[in-house]
């Protein structure tokens, strides 16, 4: 009986050393990835169900302008480009999370809008490290 | 005979099994009303896995997939869209099966480790989800937020359970045939 409950708490001791390493792995990637870097040069692009949609070079953006992405369920976000980045300013679905991650600039964070399958990315022009790749066929 | 109705669920297991389902669907309806924390996709408490883990506890994985899968589907009937439905299936069943094999290894001790575990798993199968249905890689860039957030709804989900059980009937209504009377 004893043994056992030394054995569970050498189990526990595992486990939650465990979980607290990836916590601090991840936040320590959290920190080091702060700095993302100029835009310029950059291409934003833009998906739907694995889908490239659209490609946008992002010198080539002058002044704002908004585009309406429609699904074919009826569900639509509209982005605004600018200068200052891509941010999602409406949406249709209910939980708006894509409108609060607010404008993005670099490669850190993409927007994403899980009820419409839609994914923004900032990411180098030769690097298509965001392109579907064939696991999702 | 006796081992035919250990496999059977009597009246008094339906009826709490219900219940909890029913308790479970509340609460997932109250969340869905909060506004998100943070501004990440798929962050939420997660706060009906407090049934969930609860039931596993009381009266077994089976009668926990049970309330699970109940409440999931009329979840997604009353408050989702389609495309919700599939992320919470991953999210939840690979939570669950993640709680029960740690519940097995720590041998019903350490509630709070089970579900942080449940919590961080559940959180990664919504993304394995979402990596399939929307086939972009980028999805993965959202893992380091979260992982911590994970760990963290889970442990207070198991706090919350913890108090659940302590306030639930002692006596729970299990699979254990009962006395039957003959008509």
């Amino acid at each position: 009986m004893k043994k056992e409950l030394a054995q569970n708490r050498t189990a526990a001791f595992i486990l939650t050393a465990f979980l607290i390493i990836l916590c601090m792995g991840s936040l320590a990637y959290l920190f080091i990835r702060r700095s993302g870097g100029s835009p310029d040069g950059q291409i934003i692009r833009i998906y739907r169900d694995s889908v490239l949609i659209e490609e946008i070079p992002f010198d080539a953006i002058k002044e704002e302008r908004r585009v309406r992405y429609s699904t074919p369920d009826g569900g639509y976000n509209i982005v605004s480009f600018s200068p200052e980045g891509v941010s999602i300013t409406e949406a249709s679905c209910p939980d708006k999370t894509c409108i609060h991650i607010g404008r993005i600039r670099d490669s850190s964070l993409p927007l994403v809008c899980l009820p419409n399958r839609l994914v923004i990315t900032i990411s180098d022009p030769e690097e298509d490290s965001t392109a579907p790749d064939a696991v999702s066929y | 005979m006796q081992k035919k109705n250990s496999k059977k669920i009597n009246t008094g297991l339906l009826t709490e099994l219900a219940l909890l389902t029913a308790l479970a669907l509340a609460v997932y309806g109250a969340e869905s009303a909060l506004p998100a924390l943070l501004p990440i996709p798929g962050l939420r408490l997660g706060l009906s896995n407090i049934i969930t883990l609860a039931v596993l506890r009381r009266n077994g994985a089976r009668s926990a997939a049970l309330v699970l899968t109940a409440r999931i589907l009329l979840a997604a009937l009353l408050f989702g869209q389609p495309v919700s439905l599939l992320y919470s299936l991953s999210g939840g069943f690979l939570c669950l099966l993640s709680e029960i094999l740690i519940d097995h290894i720590l041998r019903k001790n350490y509630l709070f480790l089970t579900s942080a575990f449940g919590g961080l798993i559940h959180n990664l199968g919504q993304l394995l989800a979402a990596r399939l249905i929307m086939g972009s890689p980028a999805v993965w860039l959202y893992l380091p937020y979260l992982i911590p957030a994970g760990i963290l709804t889970g442990l207070f989900v198991g706090l919350c359970a913890h108090f659940l059980l302590k306030l639930l009937p002692s006596r729970p209504a299990d699979s254990r045939p009962q006395k039957t009377f003959k008509s």
